[in-house]
């Protein structure tokens, strides 16, 4: 697609990730980590990217911002971001150190990890960290950075930010450090923040706060927002939109209620049967997923899925095409081409 | 701080004592006191118990070792078995020279070390890599005083550019001087170089390997600024504590480069005291060089703690 | 796809086995010299001939003789016999006493930790050659002196590791069970917890070498390590000392020089290689 045809197809778009791959190299081998994933962020909506550990919904993430290890590749794909006023940066064509690329990482794009004990320096205070995207991207100086920290930490709810500004990460709470994180990620006003599954290594009831944070700065800056999780309560509670990946692939892709309530690859269905639901009582039959994920060096030919799937059959031998089974809600699976024919 | 200074001291001075009781024991195990020192040969064995009464000889140990541990603290370190000199003086006389060439060489090999284990890990697996790797590998494996001998046999022997060693005194011109420096300090330099390069390149590329370093990239920050500020910054303490567990090797390698150099520290001074059997310099030394090993890693810890937040200075 | 990418990495491997495979040969090469030293030497090592004296090598003398006339090859390569003997003993005696000391510490704690602690914290305030020299001086100088005093005192960085090791282990549940099943203590610590340690205890045994040899090879260059009619690499450098030997003898201090060098580079080659084999692939 030419640049100009792009614009226009991104109009209400923030991000288009089209075919993407991401191929590493290793020393047991090549592993195809993301393998030909596609899928479209909305302005002002929030996408769940879903799966196991190892699906490869992580890289994708890294991969929007070239954030990959070295002996990652982009092999193929596109990466359109939205940059407004009628501008597309295609962001897999730019050189990983580029300006240009460094200007979006913390100021047009943001990313907030998981575990905010090993991603912060436990050197610099946290005021310090926060100011150093406040230098890079909107180039206040020192003096005029103070204010709009302590500014920030106010506003993802840390109390006593003077003080917390000069403190160092080890004397934060697990809570409080995300939080930082996250206002580390808001400092320069970014259009979107890619989330790697920030409430993982904290406690429940602080997961809980911190999603209501979440929710409630996308609601008021009109962010828009890619989480990474393998929590369906977590898709639940934040997801307009919800990707489905497993093996570097994606199997299914809709909106959230269509997901819940109507799910239709085997995979997706048996990610929801696996955990509990609140008000089906005490007894609930858990229903783990048979199976092991498979050696990414020994993928199995066709659907990726079939040894585990209740479903399989002769036909998934074959890569099942993606099919769009209803208005935006996309499977992959041989089980609906024939639904589709019947229709 | 002055806190954690006091505590850190609190704890070596019990080690002191120790360090000096083994010391003492050496001492009382090794024949020769400080009368024998005194002695002209042929002296009567009453003259000789005489003298040992006077110089309260023959008290019992526990307070012979008092009296001797009270009187280093007054600077008296007892006296030569050779020559009956008094062995303060000779040390404060040749810890000049020692003091000379041992900060040159470190200070020369920690910076030429950390640089260069800085760019190999930089570009890691490069050319450059590899050949610094390779240069590393037989800077630690080359004996250094053969190195040494290397050394004099191309520039003094053969090109007869540099001097063979001795030292020149301090009144002496500076520049000339520095010619009589320049080989023992690299030669010394040089088993340093490799071993500091060689672990400042594996905690960097240790440290650039951490999740921080992601967060760093991820605000779009510029390489250097990532590799020094959020890289280096954070390897500096490890760094530090290395070059300061390679000091006792360096008192040691000072005194191989003093004997090879015929340089007039303490190290070859040292090495005469062991030759000669003069058992009262032997300990001396070994006392004041392991107080000083005990007190830099005392500066190391302070050091690190200033690099540090983490550590506790309560 | 960039295939140099391939090449990068495989050949990093492959170079890394490549150094480790060399040391490893040299070093068995060593070993086999120094055990058929007997045989490989062509002449009597301690052999005087005053009327050889510093003959350059010749076809009679291959690496020519020394200043009272003894053949320096011969002498090169019952060196290679003392000098690896020297280092292997001590490091024999330091790896028993470190694994031990370490055990005894880690799992036992109390006040033998205490002791054993403090023991290796003394230690460690003098530099090695300070030490050794001290010792010697109140000692005697000795081929066994020398080895026992290596293996006494520099047990020091093992001890630590297992030390550590153990006590890290010691806290696990697999430890808890044997206790339970009323296995005795010492059977548990080294039957069961040591097999552990076997990666980082090789590697610190190679690298522990290396400069048990230097060490040997100062000390001895010095005058102060094996007595100086016994023929070692590192007494052999001490004629170096001598000036006319420095301007006209190259056959006298070139070929120890190397040999040390040579034989500690395999040493550290291998315990590279040893170091990256042991360490799980991330």
């Amino acid at each position: 697609m030419l640049l100009i045809q792009k614009v226009d197809f991104m109009r209400n778009l923030i991000l288009q990730i089209k075919d993407l791959k991401v191929y590493f190299d290793t020393d047991e081998g090549l592993i195809k980590a993301v393998d030909g994933v596609s899928f479209n962020v909305e302005k002002n909506s929030v996408v769940a990217i879903v799966g196991e550990s190892g699906c490869g919904k992580s890289v994708t993430a890294r991969s929007i911002l070239q954030l990959l290890p070295t002996n990652a590749h982009i092999v193929d794909g596109e990466l359109n971001f939205n940059l407004g006023d009628n501008k597309i940066i295609e962001i897999h064509k730019l050189d990983r150190n580029s300006r240009e690329m460094r200007a979006i990482r913390g100021g047009e794009i943001s990313i907030v990890f998981q575990d905010p004990m090993t991603f912060l320096n436990p050197v610099y205070t946290i005021g310090y960290q926060i100011y150093e995207n406040i230098k890079e991207h909107l180039h206040y100086k020192y003096r005029n950075s103070i204010a709009k920290i302590h500014e920030i930490l106010a506003s993802v709810g840390i109390s006593n930010p003077i003080q917390r500004s000069q403190q160092f990460p080890h004397e934060l709470s697990g809570g409080m450090r995300q939080r930082s994180m996250i206002g580390m990620s808001l400092s320069a006003n970014p259009k979107l923040i890619i989330a790697d599954e920030p409430t993982t290594a904290l406690d429940v009831t602080i997961q809980a706060q911190v999603l209501d944070l979440m929710k409630k700065i996308q609601n008021e800056k009109g962010m828009s927002v890619i989480l990474i999780t393998h929590d369906m309560g977590v898709v639940a509670e934040m997801a307009d939109f919800v990707v489905v990946m497993y093996m570097g692939k994606i199997v299914e892709k809709a909106s959230c209620q269509m997901i819940f309530n109507n799910p239709k690859h085997p995979y997706t269905i048996k990610l929801l049967e696996s955990i509990p639901k609140l008000g089906r009582g005490r007894n609930q039959k858990l229903k783990p997923i048979s199976g092991t994920t498979p050696n990414f060096t020994s993928l199995p030919t066709g659907c990726l899925f079939s040894p585990r799937c209740d479903f399989a059959s002769s036909k998934c031998s074959n890569i099942p095409k993606e099919i769009e089974y209803s208005d935006n809600h996309f499977v992959s699976c041989w089980k609906y081409n024939e639904e589709i024919k019947e229709n | 701080m002055r806190a954690f200074i006091l505590r850190k001291l609190l704890n070596i001075i019990p080690t002191i004592f120790l360090l000096s009781l083994i010391i003492f024991i050496g001492m009382e195990l090794t024949p020769g006191d400080a009368a024998t020192a005194l002695i002209e040969p042929d002296t009567p064995v009453e003259e000789i118990e005489k003298i040992r009464e006077s110089l309260g000889l023959n008290k019992p140990a526990y307070i012979r070792y008092f009296l001797w541990l009270t009187g280093i603290f007054v600077g008296d370190f007892g006296i030569s078995l050779n020559d009956g000199s008094d062995i303060a003086t000779v040390i404060s006389q040749k810890l000049g020279a020692t003091l000379e060439l041992m900060l040159t060489s470190f200070l020369f090999s920690s910076v030429i070390g950390v640089i260069l284990g800085i760019v190999s890990s930089l570009n890691k697996y490069s050319s450059t890599d590899h050949i610094l790797t390779l240069f590393g590998m037989i800077g630690l494996s080359i004996p250094s005083f053969f190195f040494g001998i290397i050394s004099l046999k191309i520039f003094s022997v053969d090109l007869q550019l540099l001097p063979f060693g001795g030292r020149l005194s301090p009144d002496e011109m500076g520049n000339v001087r520095i010619l009589n420096l320049i080989q023992p300090a690299l030669v010394l330099a040089l088993l340093e170089i490799a071993a500091v390069m060689r672990y400042s390149r594996s905690t960097m590329i240790d440290v650039l390997g951490k999740d921080y370093i992601v967060t760093a990239q991820s605000k779009g920050l510029a390489p250097w600024r990532i590799n020094f500020l959020h890289g280096f910054r954070t390897a500096v303490t490890p760094i530090i504590v290395l070059l300061a567990f390679r000091l006792p090797g360096l008192i040691g390698g000072s005194i191989i480069i003093e004997t090879v150099f015929v340089w007039p520290g303490m190290g070859s001074t040292f090495i005469y005291a062991v030759e000669g059997r003069d058992y009262n310099m032997v300990m001396m030394i070994s006392l004041i060089v392991s107080v000083i090993v005990l007190i830099a890693s005392l500066l190391v810890d302070v050091l690190i703690a200033i690099f540090d937040p983490r550590i506790k200075l309560q | 796809m960039n295939i140099t990418i391939f090449q990068s990495r495989q050949f990093r491997v492959f170079k890394k086995h490549k150094l480790a495979q060399f040391g490893a040969i040299t070093l068995v090469f060593f070993i086999l010299v120094a055990v058929f030293a007997d045989l490989i030497a062509p002449k009597d090592p301690n052999k005087m001939n005053l009327r050889h004296s510093y003959k350059a090598p010749s076809s009679e003398f291959f690496l020519g003789t020394d200043r009272i006339g003894r053949d320096y090859f011969s002498r090169l390569v019952h060196g290679t016999r003392v000098s690896l003997g020297v280092g292997l003993g001590g490091i024999g005696i330091a790896t028993i006493i470190g694994i031990l000391f370490g055990g005894l510490s880690g799992y036992l704690g109390g006040r033998i930790d205490i002791f054993l602690l403090k023991l290796s914290e003394l230690i460690i305030c003098f530099p090695s050659i300070v030490l050794i020299l001290m010792i010697v001086t109140i000692v005697g100088q000795s081929l066994l002196n020398l080895i026992l005093i290596f293996g006494f005192l520099e047990w020091v960085g093992l001890y630590r590791l297992i030390r550590s090791l153990f006590m890290s282990l010691k806290e696990q549940e697999f430890v808890e069970a044997l206790e339970a099943f009323g296995v005795r203590k010492f059977s548990i610590m080294f039957q069961h917890i040591l097999p552990n340690a076997i990666a980082p205890i090789t590697v610190w045994m190679t690298l522990t070498l290396a400069g048990m040899i230097l060490a040997e090879a100062g000390l001895s260059f010095l005058g102060m390590g094996v007595p100086l009619q016994v023929p070692s690499w590192g007494n052999l450098l001490n004629g170096a000392k001598d000036l006319r030997v420095l301007e006209n003898y190259p056959w006298i201090w070139i070929p120890p020089g190397i040999v040390i060098t040579l034989a500690v580079l395999s040493i550290n080659f291998l315990g590279d290689g040893l170091r990256d084999a042991f360490n799980p692939k991330s």
